[in-house]
């Protein structure tokens, strides 16, 4: 099962991402993800730190939510997490950056902004 | 790749002098020998060089991490040269991973502008480590040839002990977390990242063979003071490619595409090994477990990550509060006109 809860800030919306995003749950994550409407300037911030569990295919899903939104998205990742890298190499369009924290998040995204 | 040469010194200071002109390369000079080695070259060379220092590749022990640490290390520099000590194993096994490593640094470093030293102690190197030098250095054999020698054909003699997990028949995706979980309650008495680590290797394996095998899929953990293994068996058919996992993609192509599990795969265990009996076939994967320094080192992290995740939490809180504030004063404003 995985689950996402919505809060919508200033400059951005964070998905924060609850379960396990693996070969499973990754086509459902990424269709309930890509559901959320965005306000035009808005970032995406995907928080996947309370994610129990990510495999390849989750990282993949969250490639495609960023490139479905077409928006700079930022995801928030645990330092050090083994995915990290990942993220980069299967972004095709580079537009997903990783962070460790959400403040960092909320830093990237207002400076984002036009 | 420009060049993956061996060089093997009968003293430390024939390494340095090595070091020394490797150094005349365009590009930084990066170092992964001991640390010893590493301060005694830098101490040598001129002040402000462009040199950097890494961790000596493990390649005796999880070859999959060493190569994807030069890879990123290539990326990040452009051309570099890179002299390194590549750990090549106390035991057989190791040595065999240590071989498919430098073979692999031919598959995967090929299209890069980079110098790759390999340096081996030539008064306590083994003699089978020397022995195998040139298959993947100079003027080096076929990679593919290299790791297909190298690969495990049969099936392997399961460990002598039970194991302490057997799941039989999944049929189903939906099985991946429930038997993830059992994996991951099994491996409970390992260090944190030794079980997130082999976790994540079980979970892509498992991945591919329900995406791209036939059912049912079978899985059998071993857990020891030692090691820990895991089998996992399908009823398709397979693949019988060496090289997969170590290749930058699938078939040499965009890792983007396809390939990617079994990358992570390698880098998440010791050993990936594979064979096909007439109706199944197993993918093996092992991992050594004696590692307190991972034990020590992810404890800290974890509780410093979930500090973090508190402060965050509230953070977007008091964000979130700092919006919906916003939007009352914009509404009030709009009904009450402002004091003069």
């Amino acid at each position: 099962m995985v689950r996402i809860s919505r809060t919508d800030l200033s400059g951005g919306v964070v998905l924060t991402t609850t379960g396990a995003l693996d070969a499973a749950t990754a086509a459902a994550w990424q269709f309930s993800a890509a559901q959320h409407d965005l306000p035009p300037g808005h970032a995406l911030v995907l928080d996947l730190r309370e994610t129990d569990f990510i495999a390849i295919a989750g990282v993949r899903a969250v490639v495609a939510v960023a490139d479905h939104h077409d928006r700079e998205t930022v995801v928030v990742l645990a330092a050090g997490h083994h995915l990290r890298d990942w993220i980069g190499l299967l972004d095709p369009r580079q537009r997903v950056r990783v962070v460790d924290r959400l403040g960092h998040a909320l830093v990237l995204f207002r400076q984002l902004q036009p | 790749m420009s060049s993956h040469s061996a060089f093997v010194y009968g003293s430390p200071d024939e390494l340095v002098q090595h070091a020394l002109t490797a150094h005349r390369s365009p590009g930084p000079l990066v170092l992964g020998c001991s640390p010893r080695h590493n301060a005694l070259i830098t101490a040598a060379l001129a002040p402000g060089s462009d040199a950097r220092t890494l961790t000596r590749p493990q390649a005796g022990t999880r070859p999959g991490t060493a190569i994807a640490v030069l890879e990123r290390l290539v990326r990040e520099c452009g051309p570099v040269t890179v002299l390194v000590e590549p750990d090549h194993g106390a035991t057989a096994a190791g040595t065999t991973r240590w071989r498919r490593f430098e073979a692999a640094c031919n598959l995967t470093l090929a299209p890069r502008a980079v110098t790759l030293i390999c340096a081996f102690d030539g008064r306590s190197t083994p003699d089978a480590v020397l022995a195998a030098l040139a298959e993947s250095h100079g003027h080096h054999d076929d990679p593919e040839a290299v790791l297909d020698r190298l690969a495990v054909r049969a099936p392997l003699v399961p460990p002598p002990a039970d194991p302490v997990l057997v799941v039989l028949g999944s049929a189903s995706i939906d099985d991946l977390g429930p038997i993830r979980r059992r994996v991951s309650a099994a491996l409970g008495v390992l260090p944190v990242l030794a079980r997130t680590d082999f976790v994540a290797a079980v979970n892509e394996v498992l991945t591919n063979a329900h995406l791209h095998g036939r059912p049912p899929v079978d899985t059998r953990l071993w857990v020891s003071p030692d090691f820990v293994e895991c089998r996992i068996t399908d009823r398709g058919r397979g693949f019988g490619d060496a090289g997969a996992g170590f290749r930058p993609g699938a078939g040499g192509g965009d890792l983007r595409r396809a390939g990617a599990g079994l990358r992570l795969t390698r880098q998440t265990c010791d050993d990936l090994d594979t064979w096909h009996t007439a109706t199944t076939f197993t993918v093996r994967l092992s991992s050594a477990t004696s590692s307190t320094h991972d034990m020590n080192h992810n404890g800290a992290i974890a509780r410093v990550e979930a500090a973090q995740v508190r402060a965050d939490a509230a953070l977007t809180r008091a964000e979130a509060a700092r919006v919906r504030a916003e939007a009352t004063r914009e509404r009030l404003a709009g009904r009450i006109a402002p004091p003069h």
